[in-house]
């Protein structure tokens, strides 16, 4: 104001100053105009002069007057707007500025202070998008230069804690952001302390609600130790969720200003965010790569040095490049150098097998399970086997073989007894038939001699009246030798005279029917030693032949006749059977072993009548069965188990083997394919079942 | 000449692709008397087993009295696989009491039954020496 006053009294002083130069100027005007007026007349020039003098004075006046009511006001606003230039308040700029004053001033007043509060809120406005703008961007540059101060995502957060509370004077901060293994890390600070956890499932649905605008009904565990938050943001770049921040502040709720700007700068910091956890997830897994790269190369250093197989490689000459100690052990070597740049073939028995090998990795490009026998340094074998590849250049070459060898002695060991054993076993099978055939052989010598007194009883029979009637037959002789010399010394005619005195039709009739019946005994004596031969044959080489079963049967009996006749009646029940392929001699040798097993047994009884056996044939599908059945004691349970056992028998010392029915079963089921059963007879003894296949000799054969 | 069974011809061409590198063939023997199994190429692990089934159909084809001859003329390798599955088949034979000679085998491979110790169970005969069983 007092430089306002200042300004009036110089203007003032100024229009006074204009006054009375302007009176001198007239007065001056007025001396000459009396000075010419002498020149002229007088009075008339002092009266013109004092007119003159007179109107320059009003008119002055009046420009005085005019010139102070026009120059005061326009004094106000020049003062104004130096005030508002220099940036006076309102009042003191705006405050000036004349409300009176001439129209064209006042409204020219009213349009600069209209201008200057506009230009005022104009000032405001920039002041204030400045502002805001300057913050954005110290938060951007603080939260770039943050995220990126370290490696370590932990390191990088903090720093980005700081910079967030540094800049928006935050009391507490959170930054959330998925770690390598894209787990929700949060790196947190409250108090002036940092902290760092993984968090919960709740945890990241409740910052998610919380950046939503949500209300979240959890206490975060990390809110704890701060007041809370006021403001939370979802991280997100290109529709991927990259994290959260949230940010709270004791003094000042975030202004909707604030709260715009750092949108604005969490949505570039987003993607800054994404970049990072991109990276940081690349180099996690390149990392890990590494690791696992690091692990492989010393996993196959391990593998290789300390594997218990021989792993080498040789160049395509088949020279030794690397060896592991595995190698030199199995080799008998003690220096790696006696085997490096050496041939591979110098280990091996044969070379031809070495070559062999090598001819089938070039031509497959790998050999699988190659067994070989290696030779040691002090020339032992050694039984190996190998699974090899070959590394091939462009044009096909093979320029590395790769290879590992397995030492198999111990398992060729094994293997080669076993192989042993089952030729060993092979072989005593071979001696264990010869001597069950020179058993069946005894057994059937056993039975034999056990017939031999029977036989020579039924021979006996026929014998004695073949003896007599040899002697018959002498005595006609004789007396037909008589005739005949009486007949040839004397008369012809007398021939029937001495035909009736020696009774000659008579004799002749006689002689005829002695020799009939001498012939029956013979053919019995025939039949018998035939049977006895027959069943007595030695199957020196046993082959299969057609065998007619119903024959095979009687011809037995006939055999066993003696054995059965005076204790048992034998019943023959036989159906009609084909031929079937068979080893008749030990076929008959079964039935045998079983008809005079059932004749002992009823002969033990020491009963008064005569037992009975009963033997029936009949087919069964493809199979030829033969029951015998007995009235004897029978066969208790608990023995019908062993009946068939090697050396097992109830027959008291010396009438009995035990090896008869157990070699009538190998005869019935190994050698034919059938079946030996035993079980009680319908008549209270015992019954035997015998099944034979029938079938054709070529089948025979393979079976047996 | 002995006859060959039809079935066992057919079933040995059946079963080429089985036998990968072994090829079998078989014909009639004189002498000794019986059938004659050509080997050639490789017995090992791949082909023993398959091997194995065809001389044993050979054996059960031999008529009685016959032998079965094993011409190795050709073999070129054995693994003990291999002489495991002539010593299964030896075995065989002897249960069947079936002759079985081993005939022209190669050194190389003569050396694999030397050191297993099987030699001794085995009648080898010269390519062109006659058996007599």
């Amino acid at each position: 104001m007092a430089s306002d006053a200042s300004s009036d009294s110089r203007l003032n002083f100024r229009f006074m100053a204009i006054a009375f130069i302007s009176t001198l100027a007239i007065g001056a005007g007025g001396e000459l105009a009396l000075i010419a007026a002498f020149d002229r007349g007088l009075l008339e020039t002092v009266v013109s002069i004092l007119l003159f003098g007179s109107a320059m004075a009003v008119v002055c006046s009046v420009f005085w007057i005019l010139a102070r009511r026009l120059m005061l006001p326009l004094r106000a606003i020049a003062s104004s707007m130096d005030a508002f230039s220099r940036g006076a308040p309102e009042d003191e700029a705006e405050g000036r500025l004349p409300a009176d004053g001439p129209e064209e001033i006042a409204c020219m007043a009213a349009r600069i202070g209209e201008f200057m509060r506009q230009t005022r809120g104009w000032k405001a406005e920039l002041e204030a998008t400045v502002g805001s703008r300057t913050l954005e961007l110290e938060l951007r540059n603080a939260l770039l230069r943050s995220i990126g101060s370290s490696d370590d995502d932990d390191q990088a957060y903090s720093a980005v804690l700081e910079a967030m509370m540094g800049t928006l004077g935050a009391d507490s901060a959170l930054v959330a952001f998925y770690d390598e293994l894209k787990m929700l890390r949060a790196a947190f600070r409250a108090d002036g302390e940092t902290r760092h956890k993984h968090l919960e499932a709740a945890e990241a649905e409740a910052l998610e609600r919380a950046a939503s605008g949500m209300s979240v009904d959890i206490r975060l565990p990390f809110q704890s130790c701060c007041a809370g938050f006021s403001a939370t943001y979802r991280l997100e770049a290109q529709g991927e969720i990259c994290g959260y921040i949230a940010l709270g502040r004791r003094s000042a709720a975030f202004t909707a200003e604030e709260r715009a700007i750092l949108g604005k700068s969490f949505t570039s910091f987003s993607m800054q965010v994404r970049m990072r956890k991109r990276r940081t997830r690349e180099l996690y897994i390149r990392r890990e790569a590494e690791r696992a790269l690091r692990k492989s190369e010393e996993r196959l250093r391990t593998f290789f040095s300390e594997s218990k197989d021989m792993i080498y490689t040789s160049n395509g000459d088949d020279v030794i490049a690397s060896i592991n100690d595995a190698g030199l052990s199995l080799l008998g070597l003690a220096d790696r150098f006696e085997a490096l740049g050496r041939p591979f073939s110098n280990h091996v028995l044969s070379s031809e097998d070495r070559e062999n090998f090598l001819s089938k990795i070039k031509e497959r490009g790998y050999v699988v399970d190659y067994e070989y026998v290696f030779r040691r340094k002090d020339g032992s074998p050694v039984f190996c086997i190998e699974t090899a590849r070959a590394v091939k250049d462009e044009a096909g070459n093979v320029v590395e073989i790769q290879g590992i060898v397995k030492d198999i002695s111990e398992r060729i060991a094994s293997e080669r007894e076993l192989w042993k054993a089952n030729l060993e076993l092979a072989e005593a099978n071979e001696k264990l038939q010869t001597t069950k055939m020179l058993v069946v052989q005894q057994e059937k010598l056993a039975s034999i001699g056990q017939l031999a007194a029977g036989v020579a009883h039924e021979i006996n029979n026929p014998l004695g009246f073949l003896s007599s009637n040899q002697t018959t037959i002498g005595g006609f002789l004789k007396a037909l030798r008589g005739a005949w010399n009486e007949a040839a010394s004397g008369d012809p005619e007398r021939l029937g005279e001495i035909a009736a005195r020696y009774d000659l039709d008579f004799v002749l009739g006689e002689l005829e029917a002695v020799l009939a019946e001498s012939d029956e005994g013979f053919r019995r004596i025939i039949d018998i030693v035939q049977n006895l031969k027959s069943f007595a044959r030695i199957d020196a080489a046993p082959t299969m032949s057609p065998y007619n079963l119903n024959e095979g049967i009687k011809s037995t009996l006939v055999v066993a006749r003696n054995e059965i006749k005076y204790v048992a009646d034998v019943e023959l029940d036989m159906g009609e059977l084909p031929s079937i392929s068979a080893l008749g001699g030990e076929v008959n040798q079964v039935f045998l072993n079983i008809l005079v097993n059932a004749a002992q047994a009823i002969e033990s009884q020491k009963r008064a009548v005569k037992g009975r056996i009963l033997v029936s044939t009949r087919r069964e599908k493809d199979r030829a069965v033969v029951v015998i059945a007995d009235d004897g004691p029978g066969i208790p349970e608990d023995i019908k188990l062993k009946v068939f056992d090697p050396f097992f028998t109830t027959k008291e010392p010396g009438k009995g083997t035990g090896l008869g029915l157990a070699v009538s079963y190998d005869i019935v089921v190994r050698k034919h394919g059938g079946s030996l059963s035993v079980a009680d007879s319908p008549f209270g003894g015992a019954l035997f079942k015998i099944e034979l296949p029938i079938a054709s000799v070529d089948s025979q054969e393979s079976a047996s | 000449m002995n006859e060959i069974p039809a079935a066992l011809e057919e079933r040995i061409a059946a079963s080429a692709d089985r036998l990968g590198e072994l090829a079998v063939a078989v014909r009639g023997s004189d002498s000794p008397p019986g059938l004659c199994l050509s080997l050639s190429g490789s017995l090992d692990g791949n082909n023993s087993h398959m091997f194995r089934e065809l001389a044993e159909a050979a054996l059960g084809a031999a008529r009685g009295g016959d032998a079965l001859i094993l011409d190795l003329a050709g073999l070129e390798y054995i693994s003990s696989t291999g002489v495991g599955a002539f010593t299964t088949l030896l075995a065989e034979a002897r249960r069947r009491e079936t002759y079985l000679f081993v005939r022209g085998i190669q050194e190389r491979v003569k050396a694999v039954f030397d050191i297993l110790g099987f030699s001794e169970f085995f009648s080898f005969l010269e390519a062109d020496e006659p058996g007599k069983p």
